[in-house]
Order: C-alpha cells, then structure tokens, then sequence
C-alpha cells in the first residue's frame, strides 16, 4: 500500500475536522516547552526527547490541540505511514477526552489513568500498523514504550495484557478502536491499494 | 427467629440487647463494604456477555473490548467474548474458534 504526501496532509486535514482539533508545531509551543521542563525535573524524561520525538494531544473545554514534532507530508514511505498512525492514535487521545472532561488533569495526574489511556491509543498503532503492513506489534514491545510516561511495572504488565487480547483480535483483521474504524474507512475510500487483511495471508500461506 | 430473639431483648431491656443490635449493626456494615466487592487477581481476564474485561488491580475490572462493536471490514466474522483455547486468555474471537469456552 502507498502512501503519497497529499493523502497524509488529506487524512490530517480530515481527521482534525472530525475530532475538531488543531495542529500545532511542537517546538514552537510555549506550553509543551514547560510540560518538557517539568517532566524533565521529574526525571520521566528529557525535555529534548518530548519535544523531538512525542506527538502530544491536550484538550481542555474549547482548548484542543495535537502538537507534533514533525511537517505532515514530509519523509519517507515509512515515515509517511508513521504518520498517518501518529495522526490516529492522537485522534483518539481526542475521543478520550470527550469521554471524560478531566482527562488531560488525569492523564498527568494518575499513572493508572495514564497507563489506561495510552493502552487506548497504543491499540490504534497496533490496528494502523496491521493494516498497512500486515505484521503484528508485540504487545509487550509497545508495552514497554509506557516506561517513558513515569509508570511503574504494575502498570506495565498491565497494559502488556489488555494488548495482549487486542493482539488477538487484529491479527485476525478485526479493529476495535473508534479512530482506527474512521481511519481505516477513509484510507479504503482514497488509497488506490486495497489493505493486507488476514484472508490475503492465508491464501499467500497455502 | 434471629430477629424475633433481638425484638425481645430489645423489648426486655436488657443490656444483651444492645450487644446484639451492635453486633447486627456492624455484620451489616461488613457485608455493605465487601459484600458487594468483586476481588480479582491482576492480569485476570473474564467475559460478561460480548465484553472482555482485564483486572487492572485487586478490585477494579476494566474493559478491554466489546466484543459486538468490533468491525472487520468485510471478513464477515462473528466476534464474540470466550477463551481462547490456546492460551485460556478471555477474548474476542470469531464464533467458531471459540470451542465452547466462555
């Protein structure tokens, strides 16, 4: 499946009109330079590393943001599908917190909060990934990613065991997740290659 | 017969009653407060209907999935909660792999 620059800048510009958010450059951003300070005195993680490497959604009342650290449309195939996942998994950090008002002061308040959050969108990068390349993310490896959020091993654990079960759904080509179920609608209806699902495997066994 | 017995120490006025009124008092604060708990292992996992649950910490099931609002784009599964044989992980799973187990 390929993917061009016009159809990411397309599924981000669709995708910020559905959840009703704005892009934001990370680096640029008052705000996210304080969150890295603070993380950083927490010693969670480099200020460095939350600006460059973390897309990061926040949402309070009319306030509704996805900071990225990256131009949409620009890379290589695989840094475009990166993308389009990255766009996904921060939609439905957008969901949750139209769920819960309170999300945004929860997830940097509770490691549980934050664990279950992220298992959340982690299974969007697990479905996404699915789609576009018909290969599995080890649970426990994204997992293990929550290390870089300040939560303990219980949690941990935790999240390896609900992406355990969502692991048994998508590599059967089931998606469960609402932003996956969006995403995977509109890239069926504007990208020209039909999708790796599981039948595609099957027949490529035998 | 319980209640009869403490309706007349109650009525008698004897001071047993108030020891069998505060013994009534507290048994039934003992079953408000864990009566009603649903303690679990964590890591547990279990079905309640087409939704999988995980045991996120000793009392607190969360959901992982329900199983009815899965999509599959066209593969025409039937998703339904159950064991999944292989590893006794509970799961949602196409009908005909689920075996019976749920």
């Amino acid at each position: 499946m390929r993917v061009t620059s016009k159809n990411v800048k397309d599924f981000w510009a669709y995708m910020a009109k559905k959840y009703d958010f704005s892009v934001v450059d990370k680096g640029s951003s008052t705000e996210m330079a304080l969150a890295g300070w603070w993380l950083e005195q927490m010693e969670i993680q480099s200020k460095e590393d939350f600006l460059e490497k973390y897309s990061t959604t926040l949402c309070l009342g009319e306030f509704r943001r996805v900071y990225i650290p990256f131009e949409i449309g620009k890379g290589t195939q695989a840094q475009l599908i990166q993308q389009v996942i990255t766009c996904t998994h921060e939609s439905q950090h957008v969901v949750q917190s139209d769920r819960d008002v309170l999300h945004s002061v929860r997830y940097a308040t509770s490691d549980a909060y934050r664990t279950q959050a992220e298992v959340d969108a982690y299974r969007v990068n697990m479905e996404l990934y699915w789609h576009f390349y018909g290969k599995l993310i080890k649970p426990t490896t994204l997992a293990n990613m929550l290390k870089g959020y300040g939560v303990g091993k219980a949690d941990i654990r935790v999240a390896a065991k609900h992406l355990t079960i969502a692991a048994k759904v998508v590599e059967r080509g089931g998606v469960i997740t609402g932003a996956s179920k969006v995403a995977i609608r509109w890239l069926e209806k504007h990208l020209d290659n039909p999708r790796v699902r599981k039948l595609d495997f099957v027949g490529l066994k035998v | 017969m319980y209640e009869t017995i403490k309706i007349k120490l109650i009525n008698s006025g004897h001071p047993a009653a108030w020891i069998v009124m505060l013994l009534s008092v507290g048994l039934m604060l003992i079953v408000s407060v864990y009566g009603c708990r649903d303690d679990c292992a964590v890591e547990d996992t279990r079905c309640v209907g087409d939704r999988v649950f995980v045991c996120n910490s000793e009392t607190d099931w969360e959901i992982e999935a329900n199983c009815a609002d899965i999509e599959d784009f066209g593969l025409g599964y039937e998703w339904t909660c159950c064991v999944d044989p292989e590893d006794g992980i509970h799961s949602c799973l196409p009908k005909n792999e689920c075996d019976g187990g749920v």
